[in-house]
């Protein structure tokens, strides 16, 4: 009688100690959204279906989505989110591509601000009837200013190998070797 | 011949028990210096064009001073340093400008970059030099390695004026960084031995600028002549008789000329990773430095020419020559003789050189020799076999097979984890690889790919920052919008009711 009394007391004092605790530590959000989030690259692009790096972070998290969906992120980014969700590596969508940067050819800009309000980053400069220009380093080549441009001036531009970005080969392995 | 190399072998063991090597690791490469020291310093004639990269030194381009089709004689400026770590540019001689644009250059991509083109008139006329007072502080020493476009001329190209500490007496010993480690390399050799004066009096400027008490001169025991050379010049009266100046012969050892390792040699101290020399009192100058200094100083003259060696097997006249900042090295060739004209062109030594892609690759500020040697077999790549020789190798005490590992793998947390960016990329790892690894280029790969990712990472932080201030805004120009919409509409209302008011209210009167 004793024993079953003590227990109902100790039950009933962790369990307002659990409650209590879950109130106050409280985490607002799903953790789990901003890890997925911190994954992937920020291109803002719209490729996965959503409209933006965190509804598709959201996405995952509930399960909604595949892992596989984040083109720009590559096989990388699959993998990583496959380690972090547990989920099995699946192929990529769509097949990636290497980073472009968007280019306004400026003769050809009528200076409509169409692109400027597609751009997620804000990274295109410039006003109504005034050519526009793109502010490459922060361009994520989304590309969701081609489609919106009326006279077709903006293209993607592979990015330029430079003597700052260069980088050596890497060796070919031993012979026998699998690469 | 194979004996002659054991003997050489056997005798730097000796020597290195004798004298004892105080770092970790370390090779032992021919050294086939004696093919280049046996004439003194050549002057050649001038090229028909000299290009002037200006990215020689460590930091962004320099910008241009002067027009296509401009005269301008030897030493005046024609570009200014893009701060914050640039250096101005002069001409290395008379002449005229002929073209401003991208040409190739020393950078071990091949890829183009942006120089300044001269046509030299041979007339070699230069511009009245202004010597000036000794330096009596830091500051003003900083001006004049500054306004003389004076760079790291061992190899490194950072920019001398960055180098010191700003404060006076910060720096206690002046390292005078005459090694010369690397094998075939003789143009500091030959410059100790020709122009000591050059030398000390140039560190004597430097360390009374500093308020350095001690000048310290690490020369390794291969170079007696010009170890001799050093101790015998007499310093000159006005010098400061305060400075106490010595000649420390170090043992030969390949890298004894890298920066850490000379200073772990000479004051039993090790740098630590994430700290400099100056941190320790200590700053370090290349011999070619000093006397790039002792002209600026005791003439004016800003660096208008250096000493490169001109080396190898292929080479029929192997020598050390003085020539003008950006003359193409195939002017060089030519003048030197060529045996195989297939033989592959390396810009400084067997160990650490970059090849040369093109011919006409001009001569920049850091470039201390050419080497021409015949072209090698071949070998195979073999699979790593642990066996940890490049462990013993290594002078930074890294972990060169663990790096290699992780570098095939592309595992970039790992890598920075075992202190990659600490690689001095001297090659003593690949150098002792019995599987012929080429280990150095592993590392040269990931460095890249890990400062890439870092800048990656950045953007990306960058772009979710940027698109969530874009969403805050929206949303907040939605928010105010609906507001002024609300108070029109409710201003709208109240003017209705006001209308209605004010037509009711006349009833009632009547």
């Amino acid at each position: 009688m004793t024993a079953i009394f003590l227990f109902t007391l100790l039950a009933l004092a962790f369990g307002a100690l659990l409650a209590w605790a879950s109130h106050r530590f409280r985490i607002e959000g799903n953790p789990l959204v901003d890890k997925i989030d911190a994954l992937l690259p920020q291109t803002q692009c719209g490729q996965c279906g959503y409209p933006g790096c965190k509804p598709y972070a959201n996405a995952v998290a509930i399960g909604e989505a595949d892992i596989n969906q984040c083109i720009p992120g590559g096989e990388v980014t699959v993998i990583a989110l496959s380690e972090l969700t547990g989920r099995e590596i699946k192929p990529l969508a769509a097949e990636a591509k290497p980073k472009q940067l968007a280019f306004i050819k400026e003769e050809d800009c009528i200076g409509c601000v169409k692109c400027i309000a597609a751009c997620p980053v804000d990274a295109i400069l410039g006003a109504a009837k005034f050519t526009h220009t793109v502010i490459t380093h922060e361009c994520t080549g989304c590309e969701l200013c081609i489609p919106v441009c009326p006279t077709d001036c903006i293209i993607m531009e592979n990015i330029p190998i430079t003597q700052q970005n260069w980088q050596w080969d890497k060796p070919k392995g031993a012979i026998g070797e699998k690469t | 011949m194979i004996i002659g190399r054991w003997i050489q072998a056997i005798d730097q063991w000796v020597n290195r028990f004798r004298n004892k090597v105080t770092f970790h690791g370390g090779v032992h490469p021919a050294q086939h210096k004696l093919i280049s020291t046996h004439q003194p310093i050549q002057t050649p004639p001038l090229a028909d064009k000299l290009i002037i990269s200006l990215t020689q030194h460590v930091g962004p381009a320099s910008i241009p001073l002067v027009e296509i089709g401009q005269y301008v004689e030897g030493g005046e400026l024609i570009a200014r340093c893009a701060p914050p770590l640039g250096v101005p540019l002069h001409a290395p001689t008379s002449g005229t400008i002929i073209d401003i644009g991208d040409y190739p250059t020393s950078h071990p991509s091949g890829l183009a970059g942006p120089c300044i083109v001269l046509a030299p008139d041979g007339l070699k006329k230069n511009k009245a030099f202004q010597p000036k007072d000794r330096p009596s502080s830091v500051q003003s020493l900083k001006a004049i390695l500054l306004h003389s476009g004076i760079i790291g001329m061992g190899g490194a190209g950072f920019p001398s004026f960055r180098k010191i500490a700003n404060k006076a007496g910060q720096i206690h010993t002046l390292i005078v960084n005459a090694a010369e480690c690397e094998p075939y390399i003789t143009c500091d050799d030959l410059l100790m031995r020709e122009r000591p004066h050059e030398i000390i009096e140039g560190a004597l400027i430097t360390a009374h600028a500093l308020g350095a008490s001690r000048v310290l001169i690490g020369i390794e025991d291969n170079k007696p002549e010009a170890a001799d050379s050093l101790r015998q010049y007499q310093p000159k009266a006005e010098s400061n008789a305060n400075i106490h100046v010595e000649v420390c012969v170090v043992p030969t050892i390949y890298p004894m000329g890298s920066a850490n390792q000379l200073i772990t040699q000479l004051t039993h101290q090790e740098v630590p990773a994430d700290a400099h020399s100056t941190d320790l009192g200590l700053v370090m100058f290349n011999v070619a430095t000093l006397a790039a200094i002792y002209r600026a100083v005791i003439i004016g003259k800003p660096v208008m020419s250096r000493i490169v060696t001109i080396t190898g097997f292929a080479i029929e006249r192997p020598c050390n020559v003085e020539i003008p900042i950006g003359t193409p090295f195939e002017h060089l060739v030519n003048w030197a003789g060529l045996h195989s004209p297939h033989a592959p062109w390396l810009m400084g030594g067997p160990m650490m050189g970059t090849p040369i892609h093109h011919p006409q690759t001009p001569v920049i500020k850091t470039s201390n020799c050419l080497l021409v040697n015949k072209p090698e077999p071949t070998t195979e790549t073999l699979p790593c076999i642990r066996c940890g020789a490049c462990m013993d190798a290594c002078p930074v005490n890294l972990l060169p097979q663990q790096l290699y590992w992780h570098a095939k793998a592309e595992e970039l947390d790992k890598l920075e984890a075992l202190h990659l960016k600490d690689c001095i990329e001297c090659g003593c790892c690949a150098y002792v690889c019995p599987s012929h690894i080429p280990l150095v280029q592993y590392y040269r790969h990931a460095k890249v790919a890990v400062k890439k990712d870092k800048a990656d990472k950045a953007a990306q932080q960058r772009a979710k920052q940027r698109h969530e201030a874009q969403i805050a805004r929206k949303e907040q120009e939605a928010r105010e919008k609906s507001e002024r919409l609300a108070a029109k509409r409710a201003a709208m209302m109240a003017a209705e009711n006001d209308k209605q008011e004010s037509i009711q209210a006349p009833k009632e009167l009547s």
